[in-house]
């Protein structure tokens, strides 16, 4: 059937209901642009009913939104006979605004007599089509641009579909390395570096199961390792199921936790190791702020091993352990955690001595570092008592000491005097057959070197008891008065003295000066007695060395064989006999005590024929 | 008793005949007392003997030189002559002697040419015709 047929066959009414029931708005108008025709879904589109809409220009649906260049292109098409095709933006009848779909049909007759309109609103299909531009605009760039490593791969590949750089910076690879290329379980790169974990979170995924945040680690290209967390969901992209992954690097993070948890276990270990025993605490307050408790809030063993504190004491109050405990030590305590100022103190408590320091570690919270100290002062004490019974044992020597060389002097006394007295009795002839006389000498003799030796042990004896004087001397001086006293013997040796003191050395010294002159006198006396020369030369000098001063008396006497050179300071050391050089041998000792004294050294330098040198420093006193 | 009377105060046999040795080689004219105990010498004083010199030992047993000086009273002790012969050398006791008032302490010399000079020169200062002495009490 032509379709000039069916049209005139269907024309009138069934075409007017056609026209009713399609879904699309219509209307017709005149070439003058009068609406001559509606129908329903216009009314409903529009707003405008039929009624309403005849006889109207289209212009009451113009929105505000297009310009006059739109509407003039599109008389231009529609005068021209060509069928005109666009969406814009009209308004309802109710002001509000709309998509409409828009076809104009030009009716010709050879000239142009009507205008045919199907309308259609679209606003619900473009606000989808503008969601879904907008939400995959929001995608691309919250991909691209996230800080977070984050890739798309193919779940049944392994084929990377999508990556941003840092992922790829991840994995120390450059971008265009990773996409598109199978990675893991069945490609060449292998960034995953438990592959068994991988599958098992690959499995639950296609199974559709959600996967929480999962660690794990990536081998990057150099081959160093990072310690990742996966977040992953699983997607459709590009029609293939995937896995959207977002990779986060926390290498750093988990290796400041470890430090931290080594740095941790090492001052627990500490803590926990220290043989003083250390507990933290905090303050209990009442509504006026005053200390009336502390509860324990950390211990170490040794603390609970000092104190016999059962190991349950923690979150328990003083209190409740120490029932009855001092408000004082609440006071004090009080008063640390409140100006901070540590403090420290010795007490007695749970049968104890304790050393104890506190201080604030927080607020309200103070530590308190408790050293056992019972042992340390049970040896104090010991060693005071045993200080003490030394002390007496060495004075009670000390008085022996003398009482004997004093007591041992009298008996002495009268032997010498009765020998002088036989001495003198034995002039007779008789005497002077028999050998008498020599041996009253003999005895004579005898007896003198004793009692010099004993006042020598007694002078010995006494200057080891001496305090020495720490008065300003000059050693100048010393010399001077020590050669007044030895004039007789001086020229009795003809001996030539020479005294060199640099400027340097005329320093004035702290020391005992009857003690020191006493050195020099027994020093020049030896020099003058160890020698056998007409006229021996003695020389008193003094050199600076290395901040101190050494005071030298040198002679050309006789000598002392090197190895005596330090015995001969032993108290009774000698080294010859009375015939040759009497004495007691106690001179140097007591000249080593002297000095010894004055914290000093005294040392001997010799040549044996040649002369000796007896050299000593004099430590200065710091007050 | 004469004026050159000595009163040797002393315990000691030895040291007895030292000072009669002394003396008799110091060729001095004097009367030698021995007594051989601080209890004899308090006695000796309270029978209102006046001895001019008296050489007191220190080291006596029972009554020590020390406490027969106690013993005296000051006026006793200022108006006699009482030197001190001693083997101490301890200056508590030079001290104490002195401070009680008596005229001189002595150490016992260790030879005898010393004990003589010391002898000699006790007599010669102490027995001399220009010396004055007040009255014994």
């Amino acid at each position: 059937m032509p379709i000039s047929k069916f049209t005139e066959q269907f024309s009138g009414e069934i075409l007017n209901l056609l026209l009713e029931s399609v879904a699309n708005g219509v209307f017709i108008t005149d070439i003058d642009s009068n609406i001559l025709w509606v129908n329903k879904a216009f009314t409903e589109i529009t707003g405008y009913s039929f009624k309403e809409a005849v006889g109207k220009n289209p212009r009451i649906l113009k929105s505000e939104f297009h310009d006059e260049e739109f509407y003039k292109e599109m008389w231009e098409t529609i005068t021209s006979g060509e069928v005109w095709h666009k969406d814009f933006i009209n308004k309802r009848k109710n002001n509000t605004h709309y998509f409409q779909e828009t076809t104009i049909t030009p009716v010709k007759n050879g000239k142009i007599t009507h205008y045919i309109a199907i309308i259609q609103d679209v606003t619900a299909k473009k606000h989808a089509e503008k969601e879904l531009r907008n939400s995959e605009e929001l995608f691309r760039t919250l991909f691209y641009s996230s800080p977070l490593p984050t890739n798309i791969i193919n779940i049944q590949n392994h084929t990377v579909m999508k990556a941003n750089d840092e992922w790829a910076d991840l994995l120390g690879y450059d971008i265009y390395d990773l996409v598109g290329r199978r990675l893991n379980v069945e490609g060449e790169i292998k960034p995953w570096k438990d592959q068994e974990q991988l599958k098992e979170i690959l499995t639950r995924l296609k199974r559709g199961e959600e996967v929480p945040i999962t660690e794990f680690q990536i081998v990057r290209k150099d081959g160093t390792v990072r310690d990742c967390l996966f977040i992953g969901r699983l997607i459709e992209y590009e029609s293939e199921i995937c896995v959207l992954s977002i990779n986060v690097d926390v290498t750093k993070q988990r290796q400041i936790k470890h430090q931290l948890l080594e740095s941790e276990s090492k001052y627990r270990y500490l803590f926990d190791q220290m043989l003083d025993g250390v507990a933290i605490h905090e303050v209990i307050r009442d509504e006026n702020g005053k200390v009336i408790d502390y509860k324990y809030l950390d211990t170490n063993s040794a603390f609970l091993k000092s104190t016999g504190f059962p190991k349950d004491i923690i979150g328990k109050t003083v209190k409740e352990v120490h029932p009855d405990v001092e408000q004082h030590w609440l006071d004090i305590f009080g008063q640390v955690t409140n100006d901070g100022e540590p403090v420290r103190y010795e007490n007695t408590s749970l049968g104890k001595h304790w050393d104890v320091v506190g201080y604030k570690v927080g607020k309200d919270q103070f530590a308190c570092i408790a050293r056992d100290i019972t042992e340390k002062i049970k040896n104090e004490k010991k060693l005071k008592e045993l200080t003490r019974t030394l002390q007496e044992a060495y004075n009670d020597l000390e008085d022996f000491t003398y009482i004997a060389s004093h007591d041992l002097k009298e008996p002495l006394r009268k032997i010498k005097i009765f020998s002088d007295l036989l001495a003198n009795n034995t002039n007779c002839e008789q005497c002077k057959k028999c050998n008498s006389k020599k041996h009253i000498k003999y005895l004579n003799e005898a007896s003198s070197r004793m009692i010099n030796l004993i006042n020598d042990l007694l002078e010995f004896s006494r200057t080891s008891r001496k305090e020495i004087l720490k008065e300003e001397i000059s050693i100048q001086e010393c010399v001077s008065e020590a050669l007044k006293t030895l004039d007789q013997k001086v020229n009795a040796k003809n001996a030539k003295i020479k005294i060199c003191f640099p400027k340097k050395c005329k320093k004035k010294m702290h020391g005992d000066k009857t003690l020191i002159t006493h050195v020099f006198q027994n020093l020049i006396s030896n020099a003058l007695k160890f020698s056998n020369k007409k006229q021996p030369k003695i020389e008193i000098s003094c050199e600076q060395k290395n901040n101190e001063y050494i005071f030298v008396v040198k002679d050309d006497g006789i000598g002392i064989e090197e190895e005596y050179l330090n015995k001969i300071f032993d108290p009774l050391k000698r080294l010859h006999n009375q015939d040759e050089y009497p004495g007691s041998g106690i001179g140097l000792s007591i000249c080593k005590k002297i000095i010894e004294k004055h914290r000093g050294r005294i040392w001997a330098e010799s040549i044996v024929g040649e002369g000796s040198s007896f050299k000593f420093t004099i430590g200065e006193y710091t007050k | 008793m004469t004026d050159n009377t000595i009163v040797l105060v002393d315990d000691d046999k030895a040291d007895q005949e030292i000072i009669r040795q002394a003396l008799k080689q110091s060729k001095i004219e004097s009367e030698l007392v021995i007594l051989d105990s601080g209890e004899k010498f308090l006695e000796f004083i309270e029978n209102k003997n006046s001895p001019n010199l008296i050489l007191l030992d220190l080291n006596m047993p029972k009554i020590s030189g020390r406490e027969v000086l106690l013993k005296l009273t000051d006026q006793q002790i200022k108006d006699r002559i009482i030197i001190i012969l001693t083997t101490s050398d301890n200056e508590n006791d030079i001290k104490f002697c002195y401070d009680v008032g008596v005229k001189s302490f002595i150490t016992k010399p260790l030879d005898l040419v010393s004990y003589n000079l010391m002898v000699e020169n006790i007599s010669n200062y102490w027995f001399n015709d220009m010396l004055k002495l007040p009255t014994c009490v």
